[in-house]
């Protein structure tokens, strides 16, 4: 094609009309013809931009992206498969299921007449236990323990406590959601 | 051989084309299969292109770096979602595009890039004629990342993909995630205002006569 057809297709370029096979056979001449390039400046300034930089970087720094991109892959499923050992549900589910073990043992003790021992905390925070009388405690009237769950950042603490209103802990499990189960 | 200059003959040669872009399918089966070094031919034949699109929406060479990473990281975790409908390479300026456009508007880029185009201020002197055979193509360069921060975040990548990466329309809409309409009119909208800021501050490519016009 000339140069006169080639400037002909410039405001149908201008305005997106011009088919894609067209317009790159239109871009491409006006990268290497200075005299249609000075024209269609004249024309749409903004033209000049068909002369920007295309040059790619450096292999060296394509290698270096590439090593990164590996590197971050790597890193990547190192997690996921970290991610994929914790689960904290389990770790919940089966601190659950010792409260109801533990809940129903010492009921079933209760039941028996044999009271089960209390745990104190002493001064120097060490649970000492302290044996009841089995007639102090009529088993018919006797509460069920209260159990309660905590959640404290990954651990799951599970708080039985003894029989009476003292708040006494009868027993505590802190279950570690990282432990492989 | 640049990308851009690929992407020509890929677009003047139809058979070309569909080459490339079936060997990059069989170089994400093999990815998808967990090959590894597949998936870092990809990383080398793209990366070049993606960055110098990143660097000119993003005006930041290393964050353009950056950007281009994590891209490439994200288009591995979600290899399985490409829909080979579109080149890789689309999918891939999707991905890039759009972490891009998120640092441009989550940073305090204006001021940044206000520093940057400040850094980057070229005063060519000299008439309109022939002006253009003495720019060198660094410089015009410089002039487009002085001035493409005055456009959006969304006109800046549909001006840079369709005329200056020589996508096609419809590409650009794929990467953008918009109508083909839509990217029509941010390339109007962003050659509107480039002329208006060439006009101001680059008046030699202006033609005499309609020189302080607006």
């Amino acid at each position: 094609m000339s140069c006169e057809v080639y400037r002909e297709l410039l405001p149908a370029y201008l305005d997106e009309s011009l088919d894609e096979v067209r317009r790159t056979g239109f871009r491409s001449h006006l990268r290497s013809c200075v005299g249609c390039r000075e024209f269609a400046i004249g024309e749409e300034p903004t033209l000049v931009f068909s002369l920007a930089d295309a040059v790619d970087p450096s292999p060296d720094r394509i290698e270096a992206c590439v090593t990164a991109v590996v590197a971050g892959i790597h890193q990547e499923r190192l997690e996921r498969r970290l991610r994929g050992s914790r689960r904290p549900w389990l770790a919940a589910a089966a601190a659950v299921v010792l409260a109801i073990v533990a809940a129903s043992m010492w009921w079933l003790k209760s039941d028996d007449g044999v009271s089960s021992p209390t745990l104190q905390a002493n001064d120097q925070g060490v649970e000492i236990s302290s044996p009841v009388a089995t007639e102090e405690i009529p088993a018919a009237t006797e509460p069920p323990p209260r159990v309660e769950v905590e959640m404290v950042q990954e651990e799951v603490r599970v708080y039985q406590y003894a029989i009476g209103d003292d708040g006494t802990t009868g027993a505590v499990f802190i279950v570690n959601p990282a432990m492989e189960l | 051989m640049s990308t851009r200059e690929s992407h020509c003959i890929l677009l003047g040669g139809a058979r070309l084309r569909s080459e490339v872009v079936m060997d990059d399918r069989k170089v994400v089966r093999a990815a998808l299969g967990g090959d590894e070094e597949a998936f870092a031919d990809l990383v080398r034949r793209y990366s070049g292109g993606l960055h110098r699109a990143v660097a000119r929406i993003v005006l930041d060479d290393e964050e353009a770096w950056d950007v281009v990473q994590m891209a490439f990281i994200k288009a591995w975790q979600r290899l399985d979602r490409y829909n080979p409908r579109w080149s890789f390479s689309t999918w891939l300026y999707r991905i890039g595009t759009n972490l891009a456009i998120d640092l441009v508007r989550s940073r305090s880029s204006r001021q940044k890039a206000h520093r940057a185009g400040n850094e980057h201020q070229l005063r060519l002197v000299g008439g309109t004629e022939e002006t253009t055979t003495r720019l060198e193509h660094g410089e015009v360069d410089g002039i487009l990342r002085d001035l493409v921060r005055y456009l959006t975040p969304q006109q800046r990548s549909a001006f840079i993909m369709r005329e200056i990466e020589d996508f096609e329309t419809a590409e650009v809409a794929e990467i953008l995630g918009c109508s083909t309409a839509t990217v029509r009119n941010h390339v109007f909208q962003a050659r509107k205002t480039l002329r208006r800021e060439i006009q101001n501050r680059f008046p030699e490519f202006v033609p005499e006569d309609q020189r302080g016009q607006k």
